[in-house]
This record gives C-alpha cells, sequence and structure tokens, in this order.
C-alpha cells in the first residue's frame, strides 16, 4: 500500500489534532482540573497516535504515547497538572509539530523511497525518522522521567505504568535503535516479569472445594468439564483483551468454574502468554475448538477433559487422553493451514452450499448467478465481477429473511458529492478582477443605451445589474476568510511571552468568527503581532509592581474585533501602564525626530503619534516572533495601505488601545464621487465622516492655516483646487467639505461638488512613477469609460 | 460440464459471495477511515457508511445495518464503549470490531465484555483486519 497519498490527509488532520492540544492545554495551564479539556487532551492524543501509528511514524508515535499516558494519569486524578508539566506539554507540543513538519516534508522529498513503503512493511519504515533531533529525544526522556516518577510512587500503576517506560527504553526504541525489525515500538505487556509458560501437558490445577463443588454440579447436570490450555501468540498486543474474548466466547458456550491464573492476574496482564481455564459446557470439543479457534491470535488451544475421573483419582492424569490430544496439537501446528482450508471448504460446502442454500429459499439467486456463470463462460468463474451480481441477488434475500425484526431497504451505492474544492488565491483574484470588468461594461451599455427608451432593454438590463451584483458578492464572499485564521495563534504566543518575562496575563479574544478579504487578512498578521508584543513587553507591568499600584496581580490584554457597516474594527486593548507622552516627546528629540520647539508645541493626540515616525521603534526590540522586526511606522503604513487606518488611546497608568480599522476587502471600494475643476475623483467611504457645507463665515485661521470649527473640533482644512493648482473657485458662497479621517483625525477636505455614492473596484497603477506620487490610492474606470482617480487620504498632504 | 464443476462453481460463487462483507467504519480521524477503506475495498469488500461521532454511527447504523462495524474505541461525543453499548441493545446481532492504539487495554477489555466481537490494534497489518472480519463473516454463516 502506498502511504505517500495519505501524507497531505494526515498532515492536516495532525495540524487539527496539535492546535486542538495546544488550545486545550491553554485552558488548562488557567484552569488545571477542567476535565472537559483533558479529555479532548486524551482524545486528540490518542488520535493522533493512531494516525501516526499507521504512517509508521514511530517517533511521533512514542511521543504522543507518552502524552496520552501522562494526560490519562490526569484524567483519572493520579497526577495533577503543575506548572512543570505544562511546560513540558507545551514543549512536547512543539516537538510534535516539528516532527510532523519535517517527517511530511521529508516524505514529499523522497517520493521515490515512498512509493515502496508499505504498511506491510512498516517495521522498515522508521527509516523516514532518521536523525532523531534533540529537543525530540529531551521532551520524550522528560516525559518518561516524569511518568516513571508517578508510577513509583503508586505501586498499582506499576504494571501499566513503569514497566511501560522501561519497555521503552529497553527495546525496539527507534531512539535508540531504529532498525529493529518486527519489534513492536511500544507494548502494553511486560516480558521482562518472566510468568511461567504452563507448557502442556500442564500440572494438575489445585482445586478448592467450591470449585470441585460446581464440577459435581455440572456433571450431574450433564455438562462436560474440560480444562482448556490456550496459547497466545507472542506477537499479541492486549494480552488481557484477547483472554477476555476467549473467557466471553467460552462462557457463550457454557460456565466458567476457574482460570490460571486467577481471573485478577488475566486483568491485570501478570501472565505470559498462554493461560488455562477450567469451564462446563454442554457442546462438544469439536464445537468448542471452532469457536475458540475464530479467535486471532490464539496460537494454540488444547482441550483436556477433566470428567468425573477427578474424583476418584485426581493425581492420576488420563494419560491417554493426553497422548491423543498431543498428537492432535503436532497435527495442527504442522497442518493448521490445511485444517482451515479443510474446515472453510468441506465444512462450509456441506453446511452451508446445501443447507444453507436451500433451506433458506436462496435457490433463486444462486440459479441466477450459475445462470449467468454458465453464459459467460466457465473459464472466467474466479472473475468476481459476475460472482458479486449473484450474490447480491442471495444476499438480499436471506438478509431480508434473516433479520425479521428490522427491514430496512438497503440503499443503492451514493456517490459522495465533493463539498468543497480547493481554489488558488490568484484564480480568486482574477475571478474577482472580472466581476469588477463585468459592472463596468453593465454601466457602459446602459449609459450607452440610455436614450432608446425601451422597455425590454430597461428589463434586460435590470436583470444584468442584478446577476452582475450577484457574481460580485458571491466572489468577494468566497474571498472571505475568518479572523481565527490569524487569531489562533496569539494565545500560544502571549502566553510565551508573558513567561519568557515573569508576567501574568489573562489574554481574551471576541470576534475570531468574524470574516476578511483574505489579501486584508494577509497584512494584519505582522502588525497585530508587533501590537500585541508590544502589549505584553511595554503595556502590562510585573506582578509585582501591578500590586504596587493596587491593580489586579493577572493583567488583560484584549484583542477585540468587530463588524461595523463595510469594515472591521480590531482593537487591541490593554490595562497596564499606558504612554507617557512626555516620555514620547523626549525619545522623539533624543532621536532627532523632532526638534525641542515642536515637542513643545504638540498635542496629547500628536505626541501619541509619534511612535508612529520612522526611526521611532527602537531598533533592539526586532521581533522574534515575526522575524522580519516590524516597527510601529511599518504597522501603520501596511494598515493604511490597505486603506484603513490606526488609532491610539493611552492613559498612563490605566492603559492603552489601539484600534485598526480595516476595510471587509480591497477589491471593492464603496467611495465618495466628488468633481474638483473638470475632473472626478473618488474618495473611499472608510475614511469619510461625513459631509458638510458651510459658510466661508465659519472658517477661521489659526498660525496662517485655514481651519474649520466643527462643534467643538478645530479641523484643518485642504482645498482640493490649491492642492491641486487650480484657480480658487471665488464665485462659491458656501464650501462643500467632505470631512475625513486621517490618522485618527479628521479633516476638511474642501471639493467643488459632491457627485455621489459608487461601488468602485480598485486598480493599481503598473506605473511606477505614478505610484511613488503620493496622494493616490489607485484608479478606477466608472460606467461611461472615463478614468478616475481615488484619492488616498492618508498621503493626501 | 460434469455435475462436479457445476457443484463447485456453486461452491465458489457461496463462498465469495460470504466472504465480502459490508463494513461500517467508524472512526473520527478522516485519515484512519481513508487508510481501512481503501485495505477494505482493495480486498473486495464494501464500505457502506462512514461515521465519525458516535452518534451519528448509531444513526447511520439504523439506516445501513451494515454487517460489521469497525469502531474506534475514543471518539469526541461518545465513547467507544458507549456507541457500542447502545448498538447492541437496539441490535443484539451487531456485529462491532473495536479499533484502538496501544496503551487502552482496559477499554479493550471493557468493550470485549460488553460485546465487541474483537478488536484490532493500530498500526494493524492489513492481513489482520481482513483476517477478523473473514472470521466474523464465517461465523456469521
Amino acid at each position: 500500500m502506498d502511504l505517500s497519498k495519505y501524507m497531505g490527509i494526515f498532515r492536516a488532520e495532525a495540524e487539527t489534532k496539535l492546535k486542538e492540544l495546544s488550545d486545550s492545554l491553554l485552558v488548562l495551564e488557567q484552569d488545571p482540573e477542567n476535565i472537559e479539556h483533558i479529555n479532548i487532551m486524551f482524545r486528540s492524543a490518542h488520535t493522533l497516535k493512531g494516525m501516526a501509528a499507521t504512517m509508521g511514524f514511530r517517533q511521533i508515535v512514542e511521543l504522543t504515547h507518552e502524552m496520552e499516558s501522562l494526560v490519562d494519569r490526569l484524567r483519572t486524578g493520579q497526577l495533577k497538572l503543575d506548572e512543570p508539566m505544562t511546560d513540558l506539554l507545551f514543549e512536547c507540543l512543539d516537538a510534535l509539530e516539528s516532527l510532523v513538519e519535517s517527517t511530511c516534508k521529508n516524505m514529499a522529498c523522497k517520493p521515490g523511497e515512498n512509493k515502496a513503503e508499505k504498511i506491510e512493511g512498516r517495521g522498515n519504515g522508521s527509516g523516514l525518522d532518521s536523525g532523531i533531533p534533540p529537543e525530540t529525544a529531551r521532551v520524550l526522556n522528560a516525559l518518561r522521567a516524569l511518568t516513571t516518577k508517578t508510577a513509583g510512587t503508586l505501586p498499582e500503576e506499576k504494571a501499566s505504568g513503569m514497566v511501560h517506560g522501561e519497555e521503552l527504553q529497553r527495546e525496539g526504541s527507534p531512539l535508540s535503535s531504529a532498525a529493529e525489525e518486527e519489534t513492536p515500538a511500544l507494548k502494553d505487556s511486560s516480558k521482562e516479569e518472566n510468568y511461567p509458560v504452563r507448557n502442556y501437558p500442564a500440572k494438575k490445577p489445585e482445586l478448592s472445594e467450591t470449585e470441585r463443588e460446581l464440577i459435581k454440579e455440572a456433571e450431574k447436570e450433564g455438562s462436560k468439564v474440560f480444562l482448556a490450555h490456550v496459547a497466545l501468540e507472542e506477537t499479541c498486543l492486549m494480552k488481557t483483551a484477547r483472554s477476555a474474548l476467549v473467557i466471553r466466547k467460552l462462557s457463550e458456550n457454557g460456565n466458567i468454574i476457574k482460570t490460571i491464573p486467577a481471573l485478577e492476574d488475566l486483568e491485570n496482564e501478570k501472565f505470559g502468554f498462554d493461560f488455562e481455564i477450567i469451564f462446563s459446557t454442554k457442546k462438544d470439543e469439536a464445537t468448542i475448538k471452532k469457536e475458540i479457534g475464530r479467535i486471532i491470535e490464539v496460537k494454540n488451544l488444547i482441550l483436556n477433559s477433566l470428567g468425573s475421573g477427578l474424583e476418584k483419582s485426581p493425581e492420576d492424569a488420563p494419560s491417554e487422553e493426553v497422548e491423543r490430544e498431543a498428537e492432535r496439537e503436532v497435527e495442527r501446528e504442522a497442518e493448521r493451514g490445511v485444517e482451515r482450508e479443510a474446515e472453510r471448504g468441506v465444512e462450509r460446502e456441506a453446511e452451508r452450499g446445501v443447507e444453507r442454500g436451500v433451506e433458506r429459499g436462496v435457490e433463486r439467486g444462486v440459479e441466477r448467478g450459475v445462470e449467468r456463470g454458465v453464459e459467460r463462460g466457465v473459464e472466467r468463474e474466479a472473475e468476481r465481477g459476475v460472482e458479486r451480481e449473484a450474490e447480491r441477488g442471495v444476499g438480499k434475500e436471506t438478509e431480508r429473511s434473516e433479520k425479521n425484526v428490522f427491514v430496512f431497504p438497503r440503499p443503492g451505492p451514493k456517490i459522495k458529492s465533493v463539498q468543497s474544492v480547493r481554489v488558488s488565491t490568484d484564480q480568486l483574484d482574477k475571478l474577482m478582477n472580472l466581476a469588477g470588468e463585468l459592472v463596468i461594461s453593465r454601466s457602459r451599455i446602459s449609459q450607452l443605451t440610455r436614450d432608446r427608451e425601451s422597455k425590454e432593454l430597461d428589463a434586460a438590463l435590470s436583470e444584468f445589474q442584478k446577476l452582475t451584483k450577484e457574481i460580485q458578492e458571491e466572489v468577494i464572499e468566497a474571498r472571505m476568510v475568518p479572523l481565527d485564521q490569524v487569531f489562533n495563534m496569539f494565545p500560544r504566543m502571549v502566553r510565551d511571552l508573558a513567561k519568557e518575562e515573569n508576567k501574568k496575563i489573562d489574554f481574551i479574544i471576541r470576534g475570531k468568527e468574524i470574516k476578511l478579504d483574505r489579501t486584508v487578512l494577509d497584512e494584519i498578521g505582522d502588525p497585530l503581532v508587533h501590537l500585541l508584543r508590544n502589549a505584553v513587553d511595554h503595556g502590562i507591568e510585573s506582578p509585582e509592581k501591578r500590586l504596587e499600584l493596587g491593580k489586579n496581580e493577572t493583567g488583560t490584554i484584549m484583542l477585540t474585533a468587530l463588524r461595523q457597516e463595510n469594515h472591521v474594527l480590531i482593537k487591541i486593548e490593554d490595562d497596564g501602564q499606558g504612554m507617557d507622552t512626555a516620555n514620547l516627546r523626549k525619545a522623539a528629540v533624543e532621536k532627532k525626530i523632532i526638534s525641542g520647539e515642536e515637542a513643545e508645541q504638540f498635542s496629547e493626540r500628536e505626541a501619541l503619534q509619534l511612535i508612529f515616525a520612522h526611526g521611532f521603534s527602537t531598533a533592539s526590540r526586532v521581533t522574534d516572533i515575526s522575524g522580519r522586526g516590524v516597527g510601529m511606522d511599518v504597522v501603520k503604513n501596511r494598515v493604511e495601505h490597505l486603506g484603513g487606518s490606526v488609532r491610539i488611546e493611552s492613559n498612563p497608568k490605566i492603559g492603552s488601545r489601539f484600534v485598526l480599522k480595516l476595510p471587509l476587502t480591497i477589491a471593492l471600494y464603496q467611495a465618495m464621487l466628488v468633481e474638483v475643476g473638470e475632473e472626478k475623483y473618488a474618495i473611499p467611504f472608510i475614511n469619510i465622516i461625513k459631509n458638510v457645507e458651510v459658510g466661508r463665515e465659519e472658517l477661521r485661521h489659526i498660525r496662517g492655516e485655514e481651519v474649520l470649527i466643527s462643534g467643538e473640533k478645530v479641523l484643518p482644512l485642504l482645498r482640493l483646487r490649491r492642492l491641486f493648482q487650480l484657480p480658487p473657485d471665488s464665485e462659491k458662497e458656501r464650501l462643500t467639505v467632505v470631512i475625513a479621517e486621517k490618522a485618527g483625525q479628521p479633516i476638511g477636505i474642501v471639493v467643488d461638488k459632491l457627485l455621489g455614492k459608487q461601488e468602485v473596484i480598485i486598480k493599481n497603477f503598473k506605473s511606477r512613477l505614478v505610484e511613488k506620487t503620493g496622494g493616490f490610492a489607485g484608479a478606477t474606470i466608472l460606467g461611461d469609460g472615463n478614468v478616475v482617480l481615488i484619492l488616498d487620504i492618508n498621503t493626501l498632504i | 460440464m460434469s455435475f462436479y464443476a457445476i457443484c463447485h462453481l456453486l461452491y465458489e460463487i457461496v463462498k465469495e459471495g460470504n466472504d465480502m462483507a459490508r463494513i461500517m467504519i467508524v472512526d473520527d480521524a478522516e485519515f484512519m477511515r481513508m487508510v481501512i477503506k481503501d485495505i477494505l475495498l482493495k480486498h473486495g469488500h464494501e464500505v457502506v457508511a462512514e461515521a465519525a461521532r458516535g452518534e451519528e454511527a448509531i444513526f447511520k447504523y439504523l439506516e445501513v445495518r451494515p454487517d460489521i462495524v469497525l469502531m474506534d474505541i475514543i471518539m469526541p461525543d461518545m465513547e467507544g464503549t458507549e456507541t457500542l453499548q447502545r448498538l447492541l441493545n437496539m441490535d443484539p446481532e451487531a456485529k462491532v470490531v473495536m479499533c484502538s492504539s496501544l496503551g487502552q487495554q482496559s477499554v479493550v477489555t471493557k468493550s470485549i465484555k460488553i460485546g465487541a466481537q474483537d478488536f484490532i490494534v493500530k498500526p494493524f497489518e492489513p492481513s489482520r483486519i481482513l483476517d477478523v472480519i473473514a472470521r466474523i463473516a464465517d461465523q456469521n454463516n
């Protein structure tokens, strides 16, 4: 079996399991006795182990096995989760994560080798695991030490616990000898305890008074009493479970009187590979042998009649019987295959072929099968298709008559429909673009045919419009991804950072289900990492300091996402020390970002903005999380590039809040079309606060700058005519002002005329020259075919 | 064609038909379901249903009535043992084989006592799964 074809699904599912493990561990760190999450961890570890075992990834198996054992102890209350244990489990998850990644990568790199990789040959498959990362070995040993230690203190666990650990190290551990074949990496049983092999012929069992009574009673009722000697195959992995199956089978056919060793020892796997059972039955020897012979992993069964002779002379072994048994046993040993063949062949032919076929009224189906078989030629009798066709007819008949209590129609083969397909993001981008073109093309047609006054044309166009809108919405929806895809890595990151700096932090995430355009999502990961890191580093104080300040010892960082109309707000709030604007001013002056004079003139708000200045973020604080050293200036640029904005609020000693305002999608803008001179421009809606008309008398001049007083606020005013070097429109008495948000602060933009709201599809500039010219985010094409520039408020001045 | 040849053919047909089982796979890992399914299909068995949860398994069992159920011992909503118990309550004739990784022998033993037909331990040889199925099918006849 070619295992490489399962790689993809293995990896995807393994990663999901690791995520579940990590999430639950984070919860448990706060609430160590949360049984629900302990159970999730247990199940996920177990599932992962089973998967890895199937693939033959022994290192993953060993790690998950140790983890499962540890979590099982937590589950049963034998251990309590403490801090070092949590850390160790986190390290274990890290090790597993890198193992999954490297193993999958290795497998992908060596397709030739893996073609030959078979489930059958997985004992040799450990070559894949060669080169054990030291980290893995360390974690594995630490886990084992923990398990061994606890097992040592709990004697009743010795059998399965400590032995377990030792077993792993002693034999077959791929960490020490990967090439060992045929030796299972893990075993539930313990070989080294050297239980006596109860070789046949067995010693006469010692019986208690009660047991003798039971035997006598059974014989009175006409049952026969047997001593069964059962030998399991030495590769048997779960001896207790296997013995339980044997015991159950025997008790289905009679009564168990005694087991050797005692039932309790069988339950605790305190036996070698064989055991004995004394039981009474009314069935004959052959039936019992057949029943037990059906159980896999039973190597051998010897039945000894323990009949009435027992009472008369217990020491006297029924030697004839023994000899005969021995003979049979040897025969069976030698001719096992033949016997089974005979059993299956002859018996079945006799019993089933005739009896069942005739009795249960399947002749019709069989006949049809024979007919068909004959028709198609006897030489093709081995061909399964024919036979199966015949069987289907038979099967239906027999099952209906057999199970007359529930008769359920057997549904025909159903072809499962494909629920989802993978589409490359490039393709989605292209689709989005095409949908956009379609919208433009529709408005063009509508404009070109405006004078026709045809009702049919109008109807067709309105249908066209509806369809294009639907296409567009669908494509946009297809590009949406829940924020969780980025958010899910943060809990662990914050936890690790907090630990590193000895801080106590509650990290709360809200609104992770909110969806954003994939392109936007890709861009905000790094900025969010930086902001969160800052919150841990600079925001939250040490526990001692917090107590001193009368705050709760544990700080809180809250990451919230909110959907507002056509944008998303992402807030990062902490209840830490906040930012001291005096310090910011001082630092900015020291770094020569502003002059001392400017520093004095800056308002509080402006001073806070200083952290976004290029070169302000201290270079020594390069984040090792993102690995890219994103500074606050980059955070701001990224967000603004997406057409969003960053707002800061900070109160010394109370905390800080960063609010990122992001568009849902960057492929489609809601924009306000405005006219300035003879040109039209688009202003993205996300930037606009409101539009106002003001009289000239409402304008003021402060320090030579024109400002607008709106309510209690003083807004700087920007005349687009002046900016584009057009002659001032002196005739107008009242000014049309678009109040927009620039870096979290409102400004007034004076335009000639508002033309209305329009959905525009942004086309990025392909020319470097235009790109470098600040003030424009791109261009769009209107329905009439005209190209309109989109204003970028953040870089306008 | 001699009488014997027809008898033999008849025997072959019955034998082949009975060796093929209609199987339901219950495992919360899609990966495991896929691997097991491929093994079964390759050897002429029919996989009539798959379930990822205990509840789902019970529902589908009643719907398709498989000959044999291969059931993971540890699942999110309901432990395999509980699912087994419920299945047997509804259909005492249900043939359930438990699938487990190492380390959960006590749960496997418990399920044997409840009435599972057999168990297999992951990682399993394909031949092991097929052997178990063949023996159960054999016993049915």
